[in-house]
């Protein structure tokens, strides 16, 4: 089994008003597109109440750096009484949703995804040691290049959504 | 029997959760259009439905296998779960329809299968050769046969997405292969 290291831990963007849900879609699947990440989508759930729509969205694109790193995204989107509105802005109508929104982004490197030093104990051993003494500077190399895309995706979701004043 | 091996890791389901009203009969046809259209022996392996005081029942488990090379099969599975479904009536495009309100949950499932006419089972020397074989010199190969996979369960996915008008529809990958 791989080992999954936590670089960063549950970034949260909260955001109640005025949005367009598609768009914002849209928007986070180009993003991963661009950064050449592989689409790895695992639940989308829409319950339609009465009083609004629950969205429940799950991704975990992955994107690998070499053949013993990989970049893994956890991006949950959850929103919370969205109905459908229409504003009239300058004579135009535009379709939009209004409700509560709430994105957490986790991001892991993943190191030896393939499995293959883990077959022996003997690799695994060794794994350790080079990972913790000759390995090193690559990794830190690889954690920073994560947080980075991370705040790039959040910084973008939150431009998005503050671009957006309606 | 041949090895199988999971597109996505044995803990990860792609899964798609609705609640609201829905053209049940048109999703169905959609869907075996789908296994037919992509060339899949198409089986429906479970069906149950019951009628329930609270709301109908149903449970599908479909299934669809396509031999794309002498060694390589590949499998998709379809789990259709449906809670409190009653039928409504409804206007759509000017014209009176029946459809379905209720809870849906489809699951979505692939795997490649390897050497599934077992020509390599025939001995133990065999079994190691095949071993090799795929884990070392076809590795490559069978990753980039399982994304292009993937991206084919990704694209049904999101046709139910765009049958049920959800928000997340709109697939920006679907050029990827």
């Amino acid at each position: 089994m791989a080992e999954r290291r936590i670089i960063v831990d549950g970034l949260t963007l909260k955001y109640k008003g005025y949005f367009d849900l598609e768009e914002l879609y849209k928007l986070i699947d180009h993003w991963i597109r661009e950064k050449a990440y592989t689409k790895h989508e695992l639940e989308v759930s829409e319950d339609v109440y009465k009083d609004g729509m629950q969205v429940h969205v799950e991704k975990q694109p992955y994107k690998k750096i070499t053949d013993y790193a990989k970049y893994v995204l956890d991006i949950t989107i959850d929103g919370h009484h969205i109905k459908d509105v229409t504003l009239d802005r300058n004579g135009r109508k535009i379709k939009l949703q209004e409700g509560g929104l709430k994105m957490v982004i986790t991001g892991f490197l993943e190191l030896d995804y393939e499995g293959r030093w883990q077959e022996k104990p003997m690799f695994y051993f060794l794994r350790a040691v080079l990972d913790q003494f000759v390995y090193k500077v690559n990794t830190e190399r690889f954690e920073a290049g994560l947080v980075e895309e991370v705040n790039l995706l959040h910084g973008m979701v939150k431009g998005f959504l503050n671009l957006h004043r309606y | 029997m041949g090895i199988k091996l999971n597109i996505l890791s044995p803990d990860e389901k792609l899964l798609l959760k609705y609640k609201g009203i829905f053209d049940l009969d048109e999703m169905l046809e959609m869907a075996q259009e789908w296994y037919h259209q992509r060339g899949f022996h198409f089986h429906e392996h479970k069906f149950k439905a019951q009628d329930l005081q609270q709301g109908g029942e149903a449970y599908f488990y479909w299934t669809g296998f396509r031999n794309d090379t002498e060694f390589l099969r590949v499998w998709v599975h379809l789990y259709f779960h449906f809670w409190d479904l009653e039928q409504v009536d409804v206007v759509k495009d000017k014209k009176k329809k029946t459809m379905m309100r209720g809870r849906m949950k489809v699951q979505f499932q692939g795997f490649i299968e390897i050497d599934y006419k077992n020509k390599y089972e025939t001995s133990k020397f065999m079994e190691t050769l095949r071993e090799f074989y795929w884990k070392t010199i076809y590795l490559k190969r069978i990753q980039v046969y399982g994304d292009k996979i993937e991206y084919e369960l990704h694209g049904f996915h999101e046709k139910f997405k765009q049958l049920l008008s959800m928000h997340n529809k709109g697939d920006q990958f679907q050029d990827m292969w």
